[in-house]
């Protein structure tokens, strides 16, 4: 890879890492970030941008960037949970699919292969309406929905590690199942599974963002799908509350896949 | 190949029944009891009683999925849990709707999209190329209602060249093409919101299976045949990356069902989309039912023609 | 003004990728006259595939070439306007590839691309014109029952017949030079004498000029009138392919030659050259091919100079410090 490009990558990956920090500091800030408490009336609605209210105030006079400051905490907090469901599920599918094979492999993929099928936000839409619209509940939800694609990735991954050389050399050596997992597959399959995930969660992220938009989401936790969703009705005079939620949705996915292509190029040069 | 085509339609079944088990499945095991919702607060227990007989809710679950399958194949999807009607009667005039949206979006989509990439390749790494892929970074990573109320914002509440909700205008009446005038004049926002999206990851894919090709053999011989750049890629590079343009273009069908609800609430376009936000909000299950079933009908569908393309374009797999 | 149907003085292609340069081809002297064969031999990597597509101006963009003289038929190869490769590729001069697999379009008829390379060049032909046109140059390549053959695919032929198509395309306007790079390469040996006599006979039909590029140099002893020998990014031998593999002067075409017993005159068992082509040609003092090379190992000439193509008795050349003139 010639310098000129590989500073650019290099800068590209500082700059998606930084936006997705900045993102999780944010969430993990807001409380004592924001200037209000975003469910409180402080101010006129539909007040625009002004330096009281930098990204103006709802119809009953909600402070809009605290609505943002915490849409970034529910939608971080979404977004950690389900990434935690997915890898724990996709790996175990995975790497025992891939090292042991046969029956036990058909069967783990007839499964996966259900949940693949079905699309994820039709299926959350039926199961929040009738489980309940919680934080909680939403991370399952979305979390059993997104598992199966990175489940054929590593399983992918780890049938083609399986066969090199090297681990036959290692069980040569004596090691057990486990150690030839941690020190042999994982390291290997690292790589392609981060890029999996980034992008994954991306597009959790803005089918998170889509349900919140037509009202299924947490009523207790702002979201900024639900900020924007709650604008439809006053969109002509009010733009900024449909938009700068939009924004930041925007931003925060555009992190996760900037970050996803970045190692995803590193890889591939 | 009328058997395969006779083989991939059965196989419409079982997808469509796994679907639908899932959400009845779904449905059964969530908490609350359906009756209240039949008989919407009124009546007391006995009342309670006579309904869940009357719906057979109060039989195990196999019984029902078994009963609900039977009406079904005799095409009784139902009645609605709270307004009576007929689920079929209350589909019907929607379908039409959301069908019109998602085709178009699709065809609109694969042709922009196919164009873009064609020209982004040709220009390998120039400024076209580089500005379609930047660009269609940026609208894959942007939640479609964002897009659409950006573009309802600017094109119909600002500038107002379109409507800003409905599929025809309040009252409108006329001979049938100025209505399918109207129409389409009401569509194009909603359908643009949909295509930009789609025809980005076509046209990334497009490019990229393009120029994967440059290196290759067959296009060295067509550049020495004395074929031009644009040429070389539009008579023979273009044909190869189409069937895995075509691939994605039939995994992301689900996806443009799922982009259309939403697109639908917002511009008021009279589909599916409301129908399936009322029928959950309101646990109204035959309703919901049937709509999910149809729709996990028409995306096999729809994958069963992307199928059939690739034997349109690839003479190997056709006489295989 | 040259007499030569083809002349290239000095000759060099550079990749430049990053900050690293390859040398390909590294001051090549060629010509050629109309109606002669010259068969280029050497081993793979050696610079004779970029040396011919380079011809053709079909490089990819990291390429550099540079040149003395590139003269085809009074044009200047290595100036030509973005317009003018157009009437040149496949019409005065046509290429023949080595894999008739991977360079025909898999999705296309077999018909559909021939007439394309006719219809190119012929934009007033009609279809019926064309389609006459196919069909005489398949049976002219020895396909028989052409006209119920153009609808099939090429995975419909078998590889011989696939490479007999190829030649079809690139004899289709009549060129005055074919370029074949290592044609009969990926092709069953018996099928390789078919394609060989049928290039023979073409070539005599038509009075083409041809450059057979080979690795094999039974292959081109059969075919060519006159033979370059390339190394390493240059010619080191050149002259009349029977007196070159009789009398060899270069030490690495005496090598070359007792590798193929057929026409070698060692009758022992096969020898094979010591070592490995150098790869970063540009940065080689002395002779390139010194280090493999049992004369010139320990000359001090070989050691510190690069020999230059010199002109030897009668149409010989060679570069080589140990050749007497």
């Amino acid at each position: 890879m010639s310098s000129l490009r590989s500073r650019i990558w290099v800068l590209r990956l500082i700059s998606s890492t930084a936006g997705v920090l900045v993102w999780l500091l944010l969430a993990m800030a807001a409380p004592w970030l924001a200037p209000h408490d975003p469910f409180l009336v402080v101010g006129e609605g539909l007040a625009a941008p002004s330096w009281h209210h930098p990204l103006g105030t709802d119809l009953i006079g909600r402070d809009l960037f605290s609505g943002v400051l915490f849409g970034a905490r529910t939608s971080a907090t979404i977004v950690v949970g389900v990434a935690a469901i997915v890898v724990v599920i996709a790996f175990i599918v995975g790497l025992v699919s891939g090292y042991l094979g046969g029956i036990i492999d058909d069967f783990l993929m007839r499964i996966a292969e259900i949940f693949q099928v079905v699309p994820r936000f039709f299926l959350a839409i039926v199961a929040i309406a009738y489980f309940g619209s919680g934080v909680d509940r939403l991370i399952v939800i979305l979390g059993l929905t997104s598992w199966s694609g990175l489940a054929r990735v590593i399983r992918a991954e780890t049938l083609s590690v399986r066969e090199s050389a090297f681990i036959e050399a290692a069980q040569l050596f004596g090691s057990g199942i486990f150690r030839t997992i941690f020190r042999e597959i994982l390291p290997n399959i690292a790589p392609t599974v981060a890029v999996y995930l980034t992008l994954l969660l991306s597009r959790v992220l803005l089918v998170e963002a889509s349900l919140a938009f037509i009202g299924l989401s947490d009523p207790s936790s702002i979201s900024w799908g639900y900020l924007a969703g709650s604008s439809q009705a006053y969109l002509r005079s009010a733009w900024w509350i449909a938009v700068f939620p939009g924004l930041a949705i925007l931003m925060a996915a555009l992190s996760l896949t900037s970050l996803g292509d970045a190692i995803g190029r590193r890889e591939r040069k | 190949m009328s058997r395969y085509i006779l083989r991939r339609l059965i196989q419409v079944v079982p997808t469509v029944f796994g679907v639908t088990l899932i959400t009845f499945v779904l449905v059964h095991l969530a908490p609350g009891d359906p009756v209240e919702v039949l008989a919407s607060g009124n009546g007391d227990a006995a009342y309670y009683q006579f309904m869940r007989a009357k719906y057979r809710l109060d039989e195990s679950l196999l019984t029902q999925l078994w009963t609900y399958f039977a009406n079904v194949l005799r095409g009784d999807f139902g009645t609605s849990y709270l307004t009576g009607e007929s689920v079929v009667r209350m589909i019907m005039p929607r379908i039409g709707s959301t069908l019109l949206l998602a085709v178009s979006s699709i065809v609109v989509s694969t042709l922009v999209g196919l164009t873009f990439g064609t020209l982004a390749a040709w220009r390998v790494n120039r400024l076209l190329d580089r500005a379609v892929l930047r660009l269609s970074v940026f609208v894959a990573a942007a939640p479609s209602f964002w897009i659409a109320q950006v573009m309802l914002l600017v094109f119909a509440l600002r500038l107002g060249i379109f409507p800003t909700d409905g599929r025809n205008s309040p009252g409108f009446e006329g001979t049938v093409l100025a209505m399918a005038i109207d129409t389409l004049w009401h569509l194009v926002l909603p359908m643009s919101v949909l295509a930009i999206q789609e025809s980005s990851t076509v046209a990334r894919l497009t490019r990229t299976g393009i120029v994967d090709q440059l290196g290759d053999d067959h296009i060295r011989l067509a550049r020495a045949k004395g074929l031009g750049d644009l040429q070389v890629v539009l008579r023979h590079a273009l044909r190869r990356s189409l069937t895995s343009v075509i691939t994605v273009i039939g995994g992301r069908i689900g996806h443009v069902f799922s982009g259309a609800v939403v697109v639908e609430l917002i511009f008021g376009w009279p589909g599916l989309g409301q129908l399936i936000l009322s029928s959950s909000q309101s646990r109204d299950t035959p309703v919901l039912l049937g709509v999910l079933m149809l729709i996990a009908a028409a995306v096999v569908l729809m994958n069963l023609l992307t199928d059939l393309s690739y034997m349109i374009i690839d003479p190997r797999v056709r006489l295989k | 003004m040259s007499s030569h149907l083809l002349e290239i003085r000095n000759l060099s292609v550079r990749f430049q990728s990053g900050s690293h340069q390859l040398t390909a081809v590294d001051g090549v002297d060629l010509t050629i006259d109309k109606g002669e064969t010259l068969g280029i031999v050497g081993e793979s990597g050696c610079g004779k595939t970029v040396l011919a597509t380079s011809l053709l101006g079909l490089l990819p963009s990291s390429a550099r070439v540079a040149t003395h003289r590139l003269q085809f038929s009074g044009i200047d190869l290595s100036n030509v306007p973005s317009g003018g490769w157009r009437s040149i590729r496949g019409r005065r001069i046509g290429m023949v590839f080595q894999d008739p697999t991977t360079a025909l379009n898999p999705l296309r008829t077999i018909g559909s691309q021939l007439a394309e390379s006719i219809a190119i060049h012929d934009r007033s032909a009609t279809s019926r014109e064309i389609r006459k046109r196919i069909i005489d140059l398949l049976e002219s390549v020895g396909i028989a029952g052409a006209s119920g053959r153009l609808s099939d695919y090429p995975h419909q032929w078998s590889g011989g017949m696939r490479q007999r198509a190829l030649i079809a395309m690139a004899i289709s306007n009549s060129p005055d030079l074919l370029i074949a790079d290592e044609p009969t390469t990926a092709l069953d040996v018996t099928i390789q004498a078919q394609v060989l006599e049928l290039l023979r006979s073409i070539q005599r039909e038509r009075e083409l000029a041809m450059i057979f590029i080979s690795h094999s140099l039974g292959v081109v002893n059969s075919i060519a009138d006159r033979i370059s020998v390339m190394y390493a990014g240059r010619i080191v031998e050149s002259g009349p392919c029977s007196e070159v593999l009789t009398t060899p002067s270069h030490p690495y075409t005496r090598a070359l030659i007792d590798c193929f017993p057929e026409i070698g005159r060692s009758r022992g068992s096969l020898v094979a050259i010591d070592g490995q082509p150098p790869r970063h040609i540009g940065k080689i003092d002395g002779c390139r091919f010194r280090d493999r090379c049992n004369v010139g190992r320990d000359r001090l000439d070989c050691v510190s100079h690069d020999p230059v193509l010199k002109r030897a008795a009668g149409d010989r050349s060679v570069a080589c410090h140990a050749v007497v003139i």
